[in-house]
Order: C-alpha cells, then sequence, then structure tokens
C-alpha cells in the first residue's frame, strides 16, 4: 500500500511540475513582466531601459490616440455585445422547438462561428466596397445612395461591429440553447396553468432562470469584445478601407507601439490599462447580475 | 391563423439564414470569378463563367498550400499538447491531493479572466530571449496550455467514481498506465469536445503569429492570406479564392461532424 502511495505522489508531482513550468513560463512571467515593463522606458532596440517610474501611466491620460482607441473600444463592446446577446437570445427561443428544418437554420446560424477570421474579415470588406461592393448594389435596388462603410468615418466602426456580430451571434445561440434546455418543463406548465402569457413567462420564468448562462456569455463576450483586433486589423489594412484613427481600438493601440513603434515600456503601461479595464467591467458585472440570482 | 403563424416564422428564419450565408456565398461566387467579371457593376450575383483559375493561381504563383501545411501543422500540435496538458492536470487536480494544490488551481484559473492580448507584448521579449522568434515552436507555444481546459477536464474528472480507480490501482496497475488506459477513454466526450474547442482557437489564433512570424516560409494560412491580400487589395477574385482556401479545412471538418461541433461547443460552454 504504502508503494502504490508513494508511486502516486511521484506521479503528481512529477506531472505538476511539468504543468507549472508551463504556467511559469507561458503565463505567469509574462503577465507579471507586463506590470514591471509599464514602469520602464523600454525600447526595443536601444540597450538603455530607465526606471521611470509612472511617466508611462502619465502620458497616458494625454494621448490622445489612446483617449479615441479606448472610446472606440468601449462603444465598440457596448454595441457587439448588447446586440449580439438579444439576437443570439431571439434566436435560441426561436430555435428551441422542434420543428422541420431546424438543423438547417441551427447549422447556418452557428457557420460564420466556425469560420477564421481573415477569411470572414476579406469577405465583408469586398461586401462593404464602395464602388462594386455587394451591400451598396443592394441597397441601392431600394434607393439607398451608395455609402464609403469602411471609410465614412460614421459608419466605419459600426460596419465593423456587424461583421462581429455576425460572427458572434452563433456561439452565443449555442450556450443558450443549453440554458433554455435546462429550464425545467413544469415551469412553463405551471405558469400556463395560471394562465399566464407568452410576454409574462419569458420574463418572470425563462429571463430569471437563464441569469446565470447570460452572465457567463456577458462576462465571456465582454472580455473578448475589449480584446478586439483581427477584424480591425484586415479591414482596415491596404487601400479603400478604414482610416486609422477612426476604428482604432486598444488592441490596436498596445500592437503598433510596441511592434511598429518598438515602445515596450508604453505599449505595456495600456496593456495593463486594458487588463484593469476588463477586470473592473467583469466585477461590475458579477455583482450586479450575480446579486440578482441569489 | 396557425398556419400563417408558422409560415411566418419560417420567412423570417429564412431571412436570416441568408443574411448569415451570404458573406461565405459571396466570398465563394468571388472567387470562381476572373478579374474581368469581378469588378463590373452592377455586381454579377454568381459567376456567369465559373473558373478554377484563381486557385490555380494561388497554388502556383503563391505559396497557399505551404500556408496550409503550416496552419495544420502549428494547430494540430498545438491542440494535442493542450489536450493533454489539460487532461493530466484537470485529473489530477480532481482525484489527487497534494501540496499547495489549491493555490497552484486558484492562480491557474485566475489566468482565464487574463487574455493573451494583455501580456503579448513581455510575451514578445521572452521569446526573443529564449531564441525562438520566428520559429514553428515560437508560434505554438502560447497554446501549450489552458486554463480553460484544466478546469474543464477537472469538473468532468468529478464523475468517475474514486472505486475505480482503487480497483484499478489493486491489479496492479501503475498510475500512467492507469492514466492511458482508463481514465483518457473515461473522458473521451470531453476530450473530444475540448479537442475541437482548441483546433478552432488555434486556427482562429492570428495576433501571435501576426506578430512573431517574419519568414514567409513560416506563415499560417490566415497570416499568408492576410499578408497576400495587402499586396494585392484590388483582386478580390483572388482574395476571395484565398479566403475560400482559409476557410474549406475548418468548413469539411464542421459539415461532417457538424453534431460534434455543435455539441462539443454547448459541453465547454457549461461551466
Amino acid at each position: 500500500m504504502t508503494k502504490s502511495k508513494s508511486a502516486q505522489l511521484r506521479f503528481v508531482y512529477l506531472w505538476m511540475g511539468i504543468i507549472l513550468a508551463f504556467y511559469i513560463v507561458l503565463r505567469f512571467i509574462p503577465i507579471f513582466n507586463s506590470f514591471r515593463l509599464s514602469f520602464f522606458k523600454w525600447d526595443l532596440i536601444n540597450p538603455v531601459k530607465p526606471f521611470i517610474g509612472l511617466d508611462n501611466y502619465r502620458r497616458l491620460a494625454g494621448d490622445e490616440d489612446f483617449i479615441v482607441a479606448f472610446r472606440n473600444t468601449l462603444i465598440f463592446s457596448v454595441f457587439l455585445v448588447s446586440l449580439s446577446l438579444v439576437l443570439s437570445l431571439a434566436f435560441a427561443l426561436t430555435l428551441q422547438k422542434k420543428f422541420r428544418g431546424k438543423g438547417i437554420f441551427e447549422t447556418l446560424y452557428f457557420l460564420p462561428y466556425v469560420i477564421a477570421v481573415v477569411p470572414a474579415a476579406l469577405s465583408w470588406k469586398f461586401i462593404y466596397d464602395p464602388t462594386n461592393g455587394a451591400l451598396n448594389h443592394i441597397l441601392g435596388l431600394v434607393g439607398v445612395p451608395k455609402q464609403a462603410w469602411l471609410i465614412n468615418d460614421r459608419l466605419a466602426l459600426g460596419s465593423i461591429i456587424a461583421m462581429s456580430i455576425w460572427q458572434r451571434v452563433g456561439y452565443n445561440m449555442v450556450i443558450f440553447t443549453v440554458g433554455l434546455g435546462e429550464i425545467p418543463a413544469d415551469y412553463y406548465e405551471a405558469a400556463r396553468v395560471d394562465g399566464a402569457g407568452a410576454l409574462r413567462i419569458f420574463r418572470k420564468i425563462t429571463l430569471p432562470l437563464l441569469t446565470p448562462v447570460t452572465l457567463y456569455l456577458l462576462i465571456m463576450n465582454t472580455i473578448e469584445a475589449f480584446n478586439i483586433f483581427t477584424p480591425v486589423y484586415v479591414m482596415t489594412t491596404g487601400t479603400q478601407s478604414a482610416p486609422g484613427s477612426v476604428t482604432k481600438v486598444l488592441v490596436m493601440e498596445i500592437y503598433q507601439n510596441a511592434f511598429r513603434f518598438f515602445k515596450m515600456g508604453y505599449a505595456s503601461a495600456q496593456s495593463v490599462c486594458l487588463f484593469a479595464i476588463v477586470l473592473v467591467v467583469s466585477l461590475l458585472q458579477f455583482s450586479t447580475f450575480g446579486r440578482r440570482e441569489r | 391563423m396557425k398556419a400563417a403563424r408558422t409560415y411566418g416564422r419560417y420567412l423570417l428564419l429564412s431571412l436570416v439564414a441568408v443574411v448569415m450565408f451570404f458573406p461565405i456565398y459571396w466570398m465563394v461566387s468571388g472567387s470562381l470569378m476572373t478579374r474581368n467579371e469581378i469588378i463590373l457593376i452592377p455586381p454579377h450575383m454568381y459567376p456567369h463563367a465559373p473558373t478554377l483559375e484563381n486557385f490555380f493561381l494561388l497554388v502556383g504563383h503563391a505559396d497557399f498550400l505551404r500556408y496550409l501545411l503550416n496552419s495544420v501543422y502549428i494547430v494540430s500540435i498545438s491542440t494535442a499538447v493542450s489536450v493533454f496538458t489539460s487532461l493530466i492536470a484537470g485529473y489530477i487536480f480532481a482525484k489527487f491531493r497534494f501540496l499547495g494544490k489549491r493555490t497552484l488551481f486558484v492562480l491557474i484559473l485566475a489566468t482565464t479572466m487574463i487574455p493573451f492580448q494583455t501580456y503579448m507584448v513581455p510575451f514578445y521579449v521572452l521569446t526573443q530571449k529564449m531564441g525562438l522568434l520566428d520559429t514553428y515552436l515560437g508560434i505554438m507555444m502560447p497554446l501549450f496550455v489552458t486554463s480553460f481546459g484544466i478546469f474543464f477536464i477537472r469538473q468532468n474528472s468529478y464523475a468517475i467514481p474514486d472505486d475505480y480507480i482503487d480497483a484499478a490501482r489493486i491489479d496492479g496497475a501503475g498510475e500512467w498506465r492507469l492514466f492511458l488506459r482508463l481514465i483518457v477513454p473515461m473522458l473521451k466526450a470531453s476530450t473530444s469536445a475540448l479537442t475541437i474547442f482548441q483546433f478552432l482557437f488555434g486556427w482562429k489564433f492570428f495576433i501571435w503569429p501576426l506578430i512573431v512570424t517574419s519568414s514567409a516560409k513560416k506563415f499560417s494560412l490566415e497570416i499568408g492570406l492576410q499578408i497576400f491580400a495587402a499586396q494585392n487589395p484590388l483582386d478580390y477574385q483572388l482574395q476571395m479564392a484565398g479566403a475560400v482556401f482559409g476557410i474549406l479545412p475548418i468548413l469539411l471538418a464542421f459539415l461532417f461532424f457538424r453534431r460534434q461541433f455543435i455539441s462539443g461547443i454547448s459541453l465547454t460552454g457549461i461551466k
């Protein structure tokens, strides 16, 4: 018996040691360094990397690019998260009952989620093309004048939000479907016997019982939305696309500072801000909706 | 009345379906057109003389076949490693007691709330120090562990009865054999769900390969496609063909394993 116990311990410590080593190198050190670097003037090329305290953070407060990027990210997140959650819940509710062709609809709605982001963004960029894009052509049939979707600074961010909703909605729908399936049928039965209408049932039974799933999706979607990069990067590179500042988001700003201007310290300070924002927003969401659950 | 409502629902669902499918349809349609056809105004809604020449060009003149193989290589290996580390760590967290277990688990779990983008800058500095910039290992590295995967496997490991494990031990199975022969098969459903999840995640992972790769020989499909599109901004027919190239592997896998994909994603969503 003792032999087996020591064999178990060896197994545990060997593998946990390996996992811990992975985590130290791939997660803990980089995360810690994100904070550390933010206190230095850390230029990738310059060997002199002086400690400058909070100077990077002070500069952030007056950095117009950063403020614009922050504002854009906020707008992007609010619209993406709220619209994609509402739409995906509507889809999940519609597809809840069994009917003919349900599988086909479910597949088609989920499809955009499994597609890689670069191909999807390129296709949307082509659709948005002002001269021979499909969107202007289709809207032209009902008399809407041509728009420069990705160039016009009042439309660019919205156009990217639309594409992101399209990619995100299928995932949320599947998770909502699981949540809806877990609500006991008796509850609906009892409410119907009491003469409650569909809207009342939705508000008094479906929505409250779905809260844990909604909270999970809310937090996950918010984290992803704040970290948006790829669609913005793809749709704003090259000609005929949005000018950087109109659609610039936080990760884009970090990317450019770090890998175009090699200001690693400054980019790290921006990363820490992004991290702090996401943390505060998640905690707020958790305390607001998590409490209602009890 | 009831029939009208049914038709109304189908109409609405179909309309949404058209919107959801259109960007994919448009990509495929454009990929089969010549340059002269794709720039027509008003645009053709389908290729009037479909041709595969764009695809031949991408494989012949650009290196798309190589990008595809790079992607398959990078994503397969990193998925295999991350599924393995999740299995072993998740199982140990669920079924063993050891020093520092709680602290380590909390630390690991905390990193799920910290997206890669917030520490990619120091990660780059670290990769440079390790001499792994522009290497396959460097590209795959961030994907080797997944806190979500560890958590997911831990939750599912609780369902395995302790008696089973003890019985196998009494029969003389070593810990390693026990894990491979008994635990992994019992976690088959969650393993395949996690594999699908990680594969998709790896395939869509863009920002890190973009930063760390510099030689065209190591481009993943996503990076190769993005750079190709930036170099040929007006050749939409080639961009669309490249995009079809980029979605085809996952699309085929999805259509063949549709049930597993959707149930896999829904399994990984329940926490």
